[in-house]
This record gives C-alpha cells, structure tokens and sequence, in this order.
C-alpha cells in the first residue's frame, strides 16, 4: 500500500511545473483553434475545444451527440445514426448538416451525410462546433436546424506524427496514424485510420441481430497561404441489424459503403473572397437474408428471402462567398450550385412465391440541380447591439417525374453583449425541399410531398465570470407540413401544425488550475403528430460531467440521465476515464461507457401487421476501451 | 473585421494567445541576452511580437540588431548570419546558426535549445530553461 501511494506521489510531482510550464500550458489552451473559426453570432453554439475532446477521451462524433442540449444520440433500424429517428423512417435527420473544415459530407440521397459520419471516429480531429437553432446562412448552400462544424487537425499545430491503438469489450480493436508537416510554402496532413467496432448481440424470433462496423478512413490535406486540397475516403463494412424491410428479422444484413470526396478551397482579395468546390462520389451495397421469409405486403403478402441492392450516389458542388466590411456592416453574399445524381434502381429480391408484376409505374426521379442564393447583413449598432438580417433562396430543379422546389429562409438575429453579460435572440423562418429519398423510396416515398416549413424564436443569455459561466436557452417553434407517414405507410405532409417548445439551463464552474465541472438539465415538449389530439412528448435530459487533471492524470466523469422518452421512460449513462501521461510522448488511456448499462433505449418495428411487434435495444452500449498513443 | 462585442470578446481570447507567446519570447529573448533591453530584429513576420512590440526593442535591419527571430530560414539576408539566430519552427534547428526555438510540435507548444550551440555563443541560460536544453 505504501509503495503504491509513494507511486501515486511521484506521478503527482509533475504538478508543481516552472513559471514558464505554465506560461506555455496557458499559451496552449489559449491557442485552441475554436477561438479562431467559433462564429458566435451564428446560432446557439455549443463548442467542444481539443483540450475538451482530449480529455473527455471523445473516441467517436457519439460521444459527443448523446449529451447534446435537447436532443441524444439515436440510430435508425439499419444501426445508422439518426439523431431526430422516427422509425420505421430510414432517416428523419435530413436537417442536420454535418462539415469536415468548409466542406460538407452529404449523400445525395439523405441530404444529410450524419446517417455516414455520425459516430465517426475523432481521431483526426481538433475541434468541433455545433450551432443549434437553425445557424447563419453562410455555413452552406441549404438550410439547416443543427450544423455540426468537424475541424481536423493540421500543420499549424501538430507538425510531427501520432500512432494510436485501441482494445475495447467485445473484441472492438482501432489503428491510426497521423502525420503533419510544415514546409516553407506550403503544409499537409495525412491521416489512415482502422476501427473494428463491436457491439453486443441480439436475439429476436429466433435470430441474432448484430450492430457490428468496420471503418477505413484515409484523409489527407495539403495547403499553402490561398489554396488547399482535400481528399477523404471512407470504406464502411457493417451490419445492417433490421434491414431497412418491415415484416421479419433477418438471418444475416449487411450494409458497406463507399464514400469519396475530393474538395478544394481558395482565398482572394485579403481572404474576402472565398471560392469551394466539392465532389462526392458514393456507392452503398446492401444484402439482407431471411431463413424464415419476410412478409412484405406490395399489397398481398408476399415471402422475401433474399434482397440485394446498389445504391450509386455523386454530387458536385460549388460556392462562392464574398464578404465586405462597410461602415459598420459586415455584409456577406454568396452564390451556390450543387449537383447531385443517384441511382437506386440496382436491386434484387427473391420470393418464396413470387409477386405478380406490377402494372403501375412509380414516379421518379434521379437527378436535382440546386441553385443558392444568400445575403447577410450584420449590423454593429453601437458597441453592445449586433442586429443580424439574413436572406437565402433555393430552386431546386428536378428531373423525370418531380416538379421543380422553390424554397427560401429568412432569419432576424439580435444579440446584446454588455460586461459579462450576452443576450441572443434568433428568429427564423425557413422551408426545407424534401430530400430524395422522401420522394423515391420504393417503401413509403412520395413524389408529390411539398416542402415543410419551420418557424421558430429562440433566446440565449448567458453570464460569464472568470470561473463560472451561466447560460439559460430557451424557445418555441412550429413545424408546418411536416413529413410523416400517414395509415398506408406512404410520407405525406401532415395537415397540422407541430408545436415544440424548449429550454435548458447549463453551469459551468471551473476551479483550481484545470479543472472543470458542467451541468445541464433541458427539456423539449413537441406535439407527437401520430398520437390522438397531439398530444405532447415531455422528454428531459440531464448532463454533469466533471473534468480533473491531477498530476500526470486526466480524469473524466460524465452522468447523461433522460426521462419521458417513449420506448423508455427514465435512463442513466455513467461514463468515465483516466488518461496518464507516461511521458510528454506517451499516453495511456482507460474509459468505460455507460458502466451501469442503463442508458436510454429505442425501439424499431419488425413487425406492423397483422400485429405490432418491435425490437428493443440500448443506443449507448456498456463496453471499455484501452488505449495507447505515442507522439513522433 | 468585426467590431461588435461579442465578437471583440471572441479576438479578445484569440489576443490572449498572441499576449501569451510575446510573454514567452520575452522570457526567451532576456534569457539568451546579455543586454537588458537587446534589439530584435524579425525575419520576416512574427505576429506576436508584433503586436506587442511595445515589450520589445525593435529594429529595422539585421545590422543593428542582437539577436534575430526568423519565421523562416529561407534566404536569411548574410548580414544576419553573425547575430544570434531563434527559430519559431522545429525545422528552424536543421541550421546549425539557431540557437534555440520556440514551435508547436505534437499538438503542444514547445521551446527546445542545443546545448553545444548555446555554449558555442557564450549564452548560459537560467535553471528554468534546464528541461528545454537537449545535447543535439
């Protein structure tokens, strides 16, 4: 006992460092790379800084969406991530836009790309900032109600390499490697990582359902003072656990990815001119099987055994921003153009009996130009009134069977800062096209659905002294025309409005030299479109999370409870971690997730008729990770 | 650009790290001189030390300079080459001139000195430089 507390000293010793220790520990937070891209007038901004991502052990984009204010992390009946799930919807997160730097990672048929990259790994990553409260036009060519902001790592502060390796419950294993460089004219950053994630196994009317995943990501940059170049590859091998079909539980299902983007991105004019292209080049390969054949009703029941589809998606993308200061006016105009082109028509079922050839043709469509236009005007009152006005329109031309979408945003943002004090105020009005998917999916898709259209005020105030930080968000919104699937199963818009009211309430104290504790209690009612009279969904969601640095320790604690969810009614996710640094140069780490495993669970229809029957499984899963990095 | 508050606060912060860095290149600066108030000379543009160059004895030529702080090692004018040279990049130290630099390398600031170098210019810094002097 005693040579282990003289141990547990010794590694404590490190903690009385020189004046100049501290000087360069200080210079390091204060040079954190989110104080120089964060855009605080852009929208409720929640900031997850390197130094908060390092020592919260952030291993996957989950980590962080499972405590994010109103909202947790959710995956659709396929183990994909979809925050905002509505099964037996494939994805309902379509206005959750997620960027890598200032390009965004989409599918062209989900609009979205977080159904890909949301529980990516953050290995490569610096920082991430995600604007709630539908953010500033200038993020991207269409609207959006949550944008996540991914910055990887660079040259600029991590010149030299990095090689890490993970073990982890179930037989989970990571590889990565960075490396950065600096060279008189230009910098570049290649990153490859390998994640074999596995998860718990689940029996359902006989069978197993797996959530197993297998990432490969290569991702490199190379820049100098006006242009960089951006290649990300991402190779994705994974379980597909129900299958995107309703009616029976597979034997086996499988959905692999391939997704490519090649992007570029130039400065002029004192960077006040910013010019970006983009291309996206994605295939998807599913195969489901069933030993007990599925009933699918296409109307008469018929029996599945088999389904194989390809799924080919591209888009290209292109923008360009223009940003004047005028006398008080930082006015921001921007043209955008994106194309996207998917093809879903790759596809194979066999029957126990076969079906009898539809005579009926589905409507369709498989190619949409979209044409952008912003302009944003903020307006620098006096010293303490920021008065933000901005416009953003969309045509959407598509071809074959779809009429073409004209779509536009506006958006009044006031913000008041005096002392200590900051009041933002954000009330917008937007129209969402309908993504693709929605209109052609051969399950419930809907040719004719219009756009749906958001209305929403929200208000910030927050009260910041050198330890504490008070921040109370709070709102009200509606939706019209909202996308849902009416009693045939088909995506129509609904006929009525849906109310949804918010706030949360988050503290922030930090003490001693670096340490920090958060605690958070917010609450979303919204009106369930599918229950009698509307009737609201209270859900609450409570975080406290605690960060110690004692010594050559990082410690980390972090409580996420939630209550009123429909598939469960209260949950606790307890999760911790120690990280010791061996030296300068080598890091061990230990974490457990949701140790209890108690943590919030969602359920998904297996079957709807003749009677309901529904799956049940935990979003966060109990497991621990060990982990080891070196710097070179 | 911006020149509302809140975003003052923001380049407020952001002006924090540039204050924090002049505050190391002092420390560095008085640590390698002999001279109270030596004169700098920047080769091509530290922004730091720029922008508080209240703190320090600037000059606009190599000539009239003590010590050199380089952004780059790329054409060093020669009459630079006799003053005492500090890097702000690792690789800065491949010249057998700089003495020292101060860079971020691994994710985390760094200041390193090569103890033959620092002997070779007569320059003896105090104990709290100890763990930044390396044997090259």
């Amino acid at each position: 006992m005693k040579v282990l507390y003289i141990l547990f000293m010794f590694t404590l010793l490190p903690l009385f460092g020189s004046e100049l220790d501290m000087l360069l520990d200080d210079y390091k937070l204060a040079s954190d790379l989110s104080q120089k891209t964060k855009d605080e007038s852009a929208g409720n901004l929640i900031v997850y800084t390197r130094d908060d991502l390092e020592r919260m052990q952030v291993e996957s984009l989950k980590d962080i969406l499972k405590s994010l204010r109103f909202f947790t992390y959710t995956e659709n009946r396929m183990a994909q991530t979809d925050i905002f799930n509505g099964d037996p919807l494939s994805y309902y997160s379509q206005t959750v836009r997620i960027y890598l730097n200032n390009t965004e990672l989409l599918t062209s048929l989900t609009g979205s790309g977080l159904i890909l990259f949301g529980d990516m790994e953050m290995d490569f990553i610096d920082h991430v900032e995600i604007y709630e409260g539908f953010p500033s036009f200038d993020f991207g060519i269409e609207p959006a109600t949550v944008v996540i902001r991914l910055y990887s790592k660079s040259a600029a502060h991590d010149e030299g390499g990095r090689v890490k390796v993970q073990f982890g419950s179930y037989g989970t294993n990571k590889q990565n490697v960075y490396y950065a460089s600096k060279e008189e004219e230009y910098e570049y950053f290649f990153y490859a990582n390998r994640n074999d994630e596995k998860k718990d196994e689940y029996q359902h009317d006989g069978e197993i359902l797996k959530r197993d995943k297998r990432t490969e990501r290569f991702y490199g940059s190379i820049n100098n003072e006006q242009h960089k170049l951006e290649l990300h590859v991402q190779k994705i091998y994974a379980d597909a656990f129900l299958g995107s079909l309703i009616g029976g539980v597979p034997t086996s299902s499988t959905i692999d990815s391939e997704f490519i983007n090649i992007a570029t991105e130039s400065k002029f004019m004192n960077d006040s001119l910013l010019v970006n292209f983009s291309y996206i080049d994605e295939e998807e390969d599913l195969a489901y099987r069933y030993n007990t054949p599925l009933v699918l009703y296409t109307p008469a029941p018929v029996g599945v055994k088999t389904f194989d589809q390809m799924i080919y998606q591209e888009a290209f993308t292109a923008s360009v921003k223009k940003y004047w200061d005028i006398d008080g006016h930082d006015i921001s105009i921007g043209l955008q153009y994106r194309y996207k082109h998917f093809d879903i028509n790759d596809y194979t079922f066999t029957y126990l009996v076969p079906p009898a050839p539809s005579t009926q043709d589905r409507k369709t469509y498989d190619t949409q130009n979209i044409y952008s236009f912003f302009i944003q005007d903020e307006i620098s009152l006096n010293d303490n009134n920021l008065l933000s006005l901005s416009f953003m329109n969309q045509y959407y031309d598509r071809n074959k069977d779809a009429s073409h979408i004209h779509t536009s945003q506006f958006r009044l943002g006031y913000t008041y800062s005096k002392d200590e004090f900051v009041s933002k105020t954000f009330i917008s009005r937007q129209e969402f096209a309908p993504e693709p998917y929605m209109a052609i999916s051969p399950d419930y898709g809907n040719i004719d659905l219009e756009a749906d259209r958001y209305t929403s005020i929200y208000q910030e105030i927050s009260y910041t002294l050198p330890q504490t930080i008070y921040r109370l968000v709070f709102g009200a919104g509606y939706n019209e025309k909202l996308p849902i699937l009416n009693d045939l199963g088909q995506i129509v818009n609904d006929t009525s409005n849906v109310d949804g009211y918010f706030a949360s309430l988050e503290f922030t104290y930090k003490f001693r030299d670096k340490d920090k504790l958060e605690l958070q209690a917010n609450a979303l009612y919204i009106e369930d479109p599918y229950a009698s009279s509307y009737a609201l969904v209270r859900q609450y969601n409570y975080v406290a999370r605690l960060l110690n640095t004692i010594g050559r320790y990082d410690i980390f604690n972090e409580l996420v409870a939630h209550s009123g969810y429909i598939d469960r009614s209260s949950s606790y996710d307890y999760s911790m971690g120690i990280k010791y640094e061996a030296t300068k140069d080598l890091h061990i780490s230990f974490k457990g997730e949701n140790l209890f495993n108690d943590s919030l669970e969602k359920s998904y229809f297996n079957k709807i008729v003749p009677t309901v029957d529904k799956v049940t499984v935990p979003t966060i899963e109990k497991r621990v990770l060990f982990s080891v990095e070196y710097l070179f | 650009m911006k020149i509302f508050l809140i975003l003052f606060l923001v380049s407020t912060i952001y002006a924090g790290d540039l204050k924090l860095a002049s505050n190391i290149f002092e420390k560095i600066i008085l640590a390698i001189s002999h001279d109270t108030k030596p004169k700098i000379y920047i080769y091509t543009h530290i922004e730091a030390i720029e922008e508080y160059s209240e703190k320090f004895n600037l000059v606009n030529s190599c000539e009239d300079s003590d010590i050199v702080i380089l952004s780059s090692v790329k054409k060093i004018p020669s009459r630079c080459s006799s003053k005492l040279l500090f890097g702000t990049r690792y690789k800065h130290l491949k010249n057998k001139k700089v003495i020292g630099a101060f860079f971020w390398q691994k994710g985390r600031p760094n200041i390193l000195f090569y103890r033959d170098r620092l002997e070779k210019n007569n320059i003896k810094l105090d104990s709290s430089f100890d763990k930044y002097i390396e044997n090259e």
